[in-house]
């Protein structure tokens, strides 16, 4: 009966005393996680409270440093910052500005060409200097001509600058009529102007070239009235 | 002796706080005698001798009383200026990033320390042992082992991968390791 008895468990000695499985990697690595784990809290632990006074030199050097107030030190910040962006607005408005105005003193600027002479004699005429508060700047440069052919010339500049002037859109009104007179003066008469002295048998045969440029300041005249009033004084022409 | 006696009295309050922002110099010193040996001790851990710890400790304070204003109060103080300490440890990692040669290769390396040598061990020898190690080594052992940062947190800090952050920490382990043979 007793050897009944003891042999299943005679079985089980004989199957599995010698019993051998390797365990998987990945016991090992929880095993060897866990030491380290340990490992790092004993290092930690010994660093918890660890402490060490520094040289007070150290403090020496960390004082010059230091900053006096930091509230007034980030309002200056933002203050400059604002100041920084407004600046930068403040120079792009400058500049779209200056190019606009650039663009338009471009579209303003108009030369009426005068018909071409036969014969040329150098000779200047200066131009009348356009005085403060004159809103018409007008360039004469004048060669030699004939004086007959100068006084139909200085016709004709009298009759576009009347074509121009009678306009009703308040240009006449901002030009400064003195000045327009003394611009329109005969050649002769200006002060230090031409000393041309033709005899009489050969007026014919001196001709003059005439080049007229009248600047016209933006304000007072834009680009397309500048267009219209060409096109009207060539078909008027 | 006297300096940890006037510890205990020193509570750091926000008036403290709010007179360093003010810029007031002795509020300023008090909270620097206050933490100055907590801070110190964390960036000779980070540094590879003394001088250099001095050197970071000043920056440190430096950058922490130029941003005190920016401390919320949802932490402690004293966890605020911890990181300040780190980050400026992290820093100094990276600009040296460039600089530094880590002796690195395939060995296989046993990442398990004798606890025992480590039980025996005083802190200032393990310190010494810390500072042994190389830049790389020493940056992501102390974040890891002592701060308690993850692989992924570290590879973040360091802009690193987390393998690298992985095989430095085995590395400096083994490292350790290798040195507390030494002593002994």
């Amino acid at each position: 009966m007793m050897e009944k008895n003891n042999l299943p468990e005679d079985l089980f000695k004989d199957a599995l005393s010698d019993l051998e499985v390797n365990p998987s990697e990945k016991n090992w690595a929880d095993i060897s996680e866990q030491l380290n784990i340990e490992t790092n809290k004993k290092i930690q632990h010994k660093f918890e409270h660890f402490e060490s006074q520094p040289k007070p030199e150290v403090w020496e050097g960390i004082k010059q440093q230091l900053p006096y107030n930091l509230r007034i030190r980030r309002q200056l910040n933002w203050i400059a910052k604002v100041a920084a962006v407004l600046l930068v607005g403040m120079l792009f408005s400058m500049g779209s500005n200056m190019f606009r105005l650039n663009q338009q003193q471009k579209a303003a600027h108009i030369v009426i060409p005068t018909p071409v002479p036969s014969e040329v004699v150098k000779m200047v005429v200066p131009a009348p200097i356009a005085e403060e508060g004159n809103d018409f700047v007008f360039d004469v440069k004048e060669k030699k001509e004939a004086a007959s052919v100068l006084m139909k010339e200085e016709e004709d500049i009298s009759n576009l600058l009347d074509f121009i002037l009678d306009d009703s859109d308040g240009i006449a009104a901002a030009i400064d009529e003195a000045v327009i007179e003394e611009s329109l003066v005969s050649a002769d008469e200006l002060a230090g102007g031409i000393a041309l002295v033709v005899p009489e048998d050969d007026i014919e045969e001196v001709m003059i070239e005439v080049d007229l440029t009248i600047k016209i300041p933006l304000v007072v005249v834009e680009e397309n009235e500048i267009e219209s009033l060409i096109d009207m004084y060539d078909a008027n022409n | 002796m006297m300096t940890s006696n006037l510890k205990v009295d020193v509570v750091i309050d926000d008036n403290i706080l709010a007179g360093c922002i003010e810029g007031n110099r002795a509020a300023q010193e008090l909270l620097y005698n206050f933490f100055a040996p907590k801070m110190f001790g964390i960036c000779l851990r980070y540094s590879y001798d003394y001088h250099s710890a001095e050197d970071l400790l000043q920056d440190g304070f430096v950058k922490a009383f130029h941003n005190l204003d920016r401390f919320r109060g949802d932490g402690s103080f004293e966890g605020w200026l911890k990181r300040i300490f780190i980050n400026t440890a992290i820093e100094q990692y990276r600009k040296n990033q460039n600089k530094q040669v880590n002796p690195l290769n395939d060995e296989v390396y046993n990442a398990t320390t004798q606890d025992d040598v480590l039980d025996k061990l005083a802190v200032d020898d393990l310190l010494k042992t810390i500072q042994l190690l190389p830049q790389g080594y020493r940056t992501v052992f102390n974040l890891y082992v002592i701060e308690g940062y993850s692989h992924k947190e570290i590879a973040t800090l360091l802009s690193i991968s987390e393998g690298t952050s992985k095989s430095q920490l085995a590395r400096a382990k083994n490292y350790i390791q290798k040195l507390l043979k030494k002593i002994n």
